[in-house]
């Protein structure tokens, strides 16, 4: 089939065909220039950067390919959604199934089922979340050439396919200068390429495994084929072509849906006369079916992709809009039907009308670029703070493709309105023209929530870049036409010259920066491959943390190991959601179904934000290794990942290197018999009816002793979505209210079981008194059970307090391994390894803190004047059960408390009486993060009730907003050994 | 090597091969008429990209059919 999509191509010439003329010096100069930067264009391009993490698109696109070679297909099933679904049906009174299932909440809208349930992981969707089925993001074409390249040169070096993209575009580029400029009239083409070659952004996208170095060469190839036709090239054959071409970018990215469309509308006035080609009338109807095409395969395999690139927006504004697949098929099935109607009605136009628009249609298109960049230039001036959001997509074009080529380029567009007069013969060249302007009003609107280049500026590359590049050579090639024939050696001058600065300034960041080919991210596969080698095929990893950078362990390093790998993982949000889903796992579903506990790891992210330990100057990181009944730990691996990237800027060259770190513990649970036997599990008589008008109150007895947690499940929720509202039931023991979520700003989950949660300690002898109380529903939540609408009580857990592992784990040979990897090349700053020490942290995600604050970002606001408590944590214990001696790390986002203000930390007592732990002076009226020097304290409670109070006597109305509390144990903590990848 | 991949790669070479021989307008005879640089070069890069998209289709149709790996056609065969 390739040989027969390639065999339009063999034209070979006639026999009879006489041998051309010998080259020029000049022609074989150009080409040999030509050539030389081919060469150095392909070799700035090489190595490719391997992007092996989740989380931004070029991870998506590698990962893709990665999951299509191992798998063969396109999405995959998550087997654990899929299992929790099939146990919900077999046991529909078990809680566990709900537990998991909840953890991906899902959308209720009729529209959505079966098309996008829930949002799932970056880079994926769940389409049916009771099936497990995972759809994944983006259009399929540029995976998949990456997975074929993955086929060929092995799984790792899918990124061969982004240099050969990269040469096929500088190639098919080089032809299109070469058609535009010959040789024979100087070195234009030369030039042009030298800009596309040399210019940084081209550069990193190109290395970078994104889509748009696809999208530009099929769109390139397309201009070639369509300069070949105004060349006098083969009418039967060259809108064919054309038409293929854009086929193919249609199915790369998203934005060919946008502006295939306007293509196809120019393609109404090609010529139709008898004496055309059946190509020419044919060819457009080609670009039609692969429009249509690529949204048939795309609503059906990556729907949820279409909805949020393009659906949502419209979906939001038209209510009752149900956006289903089917119905963007439809659509766009009428659209092309109306396609076909106008393209008849302009058949019947006379042929001079056509001509008329086409020639009219340059000046049109002049004028609707420069309209787009005033437009861009009006809502930027118009814009109250360009370092805030939201950012346009063309705020990176003065940046990037730069002032003195955009001036050019302007000039060049004044030019080619001035001369170009376009027959309705080059009607595929206008409509090819059209994506500039088009383009460029796509991108004028502010809506981008960020802009860090070059990220963020690779938009630019598949159309403005070129169309700039070309427009700038063909105004010195103009400016050059101009002087020559009445001055040519000041033509050659100071043509030459500014051809040269021209160059200059596009190539001159590559040597004063050479950083900026640095090759990112490079030993992250590094540091999956390590973690994949620890992990068994059938192991669930429950991944993510309460820590600064929990997203990354979760998407990132999470996702890398569920696509490339097939790893099951599962999101850690909270302590508590990772306890509940482990104890469905390894504890109620075995003992339901009798199977074998499956191989279940925390993969957990530093707790908090690391420091620097004055006595010795270690740098600790810190891991939360506290578990809770029946777990523990093992094994525990602790990984540390050093990389390199450039820092996004979204004013200038990303000229800077920031070099990131990931710390994350790989945890392998297993259950202690003796910790689940001493679990106390009630089951209560009696009615258990939960109800929104009434307390349910329950009695139970508790050692105090030996239980220092409570769980809770709730059953009997049917068929219902109870589980959604389950959360918010009102808990209380012995009147003190208990709150089993996060304070609001955290997602929240569907779950059957709530906690655990901190037992309060007991005043008195005798049970203690849990009352239970549902919030007022919808009757639409509610279980179809008149006699027990909000479910009953299944059963209440009693815990005894947390245990640390790592302690236990380090004192045994091979317990605990700490590596941390690192580039080969470390900039002349070779990195440093972290010292892993336990402790805890206190931040947004615990549940529990009185009263419940207000979360700004991923902090809690403080006001001056009050104060915040936290719920009671265990804290971690020596060999002999005694507390460590603790550093005691505040984090404070912002704040704009006055001079003298002050944090003062308190530890309460049972009974609520305050200690004084610390004070700590705040910086007044600071913008950004404030991390304060270690402070320290020796607790002598082994459970801790910490409380954080703003004191601020110079100023009223002043707040801070608290990132965390974290406790650091101080002790000589495990060092990790550094590799180098 | 898997079939489906190997199928792939046969094509894709097959086509890159063909494409060459086709577009050096007689392949050997080029040579014969240097100093003459009017090879249809612009042709050539046309097929590649050209190849480049059918072989890109091609995978997107097997991989959306579940069989673009050796795991894939060995449990299709079962």
């Amino acid at each position: 089939m390739t040989a027969a999509a390639v065999w339009p191509w063999r034209s070979p010439p006639p026999d009879d065909a006489e041998p051309p003329a010998p080259s020029s010096t000049r022609e074989r100069l150009v080409l040999a220039a030509t050539l030389a930067v081919l060469v150095v264009g392909v070799g700035l391009r090489s190595p490719s950067i391997r992007a092996p993490l989740a989380g931004r698109d070029q991870g998506t696109y590698v990962l893709r390919a990665q999951l299509t070679l191992r798998t063969g297909a396109l999405g995959w099933t998550d087997r654990a959604l899929a299992e929790a679904a099939r146990a919900r049906e077999s046991h529909p009174d078990a809680p566990g199934p709900r537990d998991i299932l909840g953890l991906y909440p899902r959308h209720e809208e009729p529209w959505r089922q079966g098309n996008y349930e829930s949002p799932y992981r970056p880079g994926a969707y769940l389409a049916e979340r009771d099936a497990g089925r995972v759809v994944p993001q983006f259009f399929h074409l540029h995976p998949t050439l990456l997975a074929v390249a993955g086929a060929v040169a092995g799984p790792g070096r899918t990124g061969w396919m982004m240099i050969w993209i990269g040469a096929l575009g500088l190639g098919c580029f080089a032809c299109v200068a070469r058609r535009l400029w010959p040789a024979r009239d100087g070195p234009w083409s030369v030039l042009a390429l030298a800009l596309l070659a040399a210019s940084p952004l081209a550069i990193w996208t190109a290395r970078t495994p994104l889509s748009e170095g696809a999208m530009a060469l099929f769109e390139i190839a397309a201009l070639l084929a369509a300069l070949r036709l105004r060349d006098a090239g083969d009418e039967q054959r060259e809108p064919w072509r054309i038409a293929l071409f854009l086929g193919f970018a249609a199915f790369v990215r998203g934005n060919a849906l946008i502006v295939l469309p306007v293509i196809l509308a120019a393609t109404w006035l090609r010529p139709r006369g008898e004496d055309t080609s059946r190509a020419w009338a044919w060819a457009p109807a080609l670009v039609l079916a692969a429009l249509l095409g690529t949204v048939v395969l795309h609503a059906l395999t990556t729907y949820p992709y279409l909805h949020d690139e393009l659906l949502r927006r419209v979906a939001e504004r038209v209510p009752g809009l149900e956006p289903t697949p089917a119905a963007l098929m439809g659509l766009t099935a009428a659209g092309a039907g109306l396609w076909v109607v106008l393209d008849r009605a302009f058949a019947r136009l006379p042929e001079g009308a056509r001509a008329a628009l086409v020639r009219a249609s340059v000046p049109a298109m002049v004028l609707g670029t420069f309209a787009a960049f005033g437009l861009w230039a009006a809502l930027r001036a118009g814009a109250p703070d360009l370092s805030v959001r939201p950012f346009s997509r063309l705020d990176a074009a003065p940046i990037l493709i730069g002032a003195p080529m955009l001036v050019a380029a302007g000039l060049g567009l004044v030019v080619l309105a001035w001369t170009w007069r376009p027959t309705p013969r080059a009607v595929w060249l206008v409509a090819l023209a059209s994506l500039v302007p088009v383009t460029a009003l796509l991108y004028a609107p502010r809506e981008l929530p960020t802009l860090g280049f070059f990220y963020y500026g690779r938009y630019l590359v598949p159309e403005l870049l070129p169309a700039a590049i070309l427009a700038s050579t063909a105004a010195l090639a103009a400016v050059h036409g101009w002087i020559h024939p009445r001055r040519p050696r000041l033509a050659q001058a100071l043509v030459g010259a500014l051809a040269l600065g021209l160059v200059g300034v596009v190539a001159a960041p590559l040597i004063q920066s050479p950083q900026l080919r640095l090759r990112e991210y490079e030993p992250a596969s590094a540091a999956v491959d390590w973690l994949a080698a620890r992990i068994p095929e059938d192991a669930v990893l429950i991944a993510g943390g309460e820590g600064w950078h929990h997203d990354h362990t979760h998407n990132q390093i999470g996702g890398a190991l569920a696509l490339a790998r097939g790893a099951q993982v599962l999101p850690y949000r909270t302590r508590e959601d990772a306890w509940i889903t482990a104890w469905e796992l390894l504890v109620a579903g075995p003992e339901r179904s009798g199977e074998p506990r499956p191989p279940v790891y925390l993969l957990v992210n530093e707790a908090a934000h690391q420091t620097t330990r004055k006595s010795d100057g270690a740098r600790l990181a810190l891991v939360d290794d506290q578990l809770w009944s029946p777990f523990r730990a093992e094994r525990v691996e602790l990984l540390e990942l050093f990389v390199d990237a450039l820092t996004p800027v979204g004013d200038q060259l990303p000229t800077r290197v920031a070099r990131h770190e990931l710390r994350m513990a790989l945890i392998r649970l297993e259950v202690d018999e003796d910790a689940l036997a001493r679990i106390e599990r009630v089951r209560f008589e009696g009615d258990t009816c939960l109800r929104a008008d009434a307390d349910l109150e329950l009695r139970f007895e508790a050692d105090p002793a030996r239980h220092r947690h409570l769980a809770l499940s709730v059953a009997g929720l049917g068929d219902s979505r109870l589980a959604r509202a389950l959360p918010q039931m009102h808990v209380e023991v012995d009147g003190q209210r208990l709150r089993a979520e996060p304070p609001k700003g955290v997602r929240g989950r569907h779950r059957a079981t709530l906690g655990p949660l901190p037992l309060p300690e007991a005043h008195g002898e005798g049970p203690r008194t849990l009352r239970l109380r549902m919030p007022e529903l919808e009757p639409g939540l509610l279980i179809d059970d008149p006699a027990c609408p909000y479910g009953r009580v299944d059963e209440l857990r009693l815990l005894p307090r947390e245990r640390g592992a790592l302690d236990r784990l380090a004192a045994l040979e091979d317990g605990v391994t700490a590596v941390s990897i690192a580039p080969r090349d470390d900039l002349g700053h070779p990195p440093k390894p972290a010292t892993w020490v336990r402790g805890r942290s206190l931040s947004r995600y615990r549940a529990g803190t009185e009263p419940e604050p207000e979360i700004r970002g991923r902090s809690m606001v403080l006001a001056a004047g009050e104060a915040l408590d936290f719920a009671a944590i265990d804290l971690p214990l020596d060999g002999a059960g005694e507390t460590h001696p603790l550093l005691v790390l505040v984090t404070l986002t912002r704040t704009s408390t006055g001079e003298g203000a002050q944090l003062v930390l308190e530890e309460r007592s049972a009974e609520g009486e305050p200690t004084l732990l610390a004070t700590l002076d705040i910086p007044a009226q600071r913008p950004r993060t404030f991390i304060a020097d270690p402070l320290a304290w020796r607790p002598t409670n082994e459970r801790a009730r910490i409380r954080v109070r703003v004191v601020d006597p110079n100023q009223a109305g002043g707040e801070v907003e608290l990132r965390d509390v974290a406790l650091f144990v101080d002790a000589p903590g495990i060092p990790s050994a550094l590799e180098r990848h | 090597m898997v079939p489906a991949v190997s199928a792939l790669l046969a094509l894709a070479l097959a086509g890159l091969a063909l494409s060459l021989a086709a577009r050096w307008q007689g392949g050997a005879g080029a040579l014969a008429r240097w100093p003459s640089l009017d090879f249809d070069v612009d042709a050539l890069c046309l097929a590649l990209a050209a190849h480049l998209g059918v072989v890109g289709l091609l995978a997107t149709l097997l991989a959306w059919a579940g069989l673009f790996s050796a795991g894939a056609w060995r449990s299709r065969a079962r």
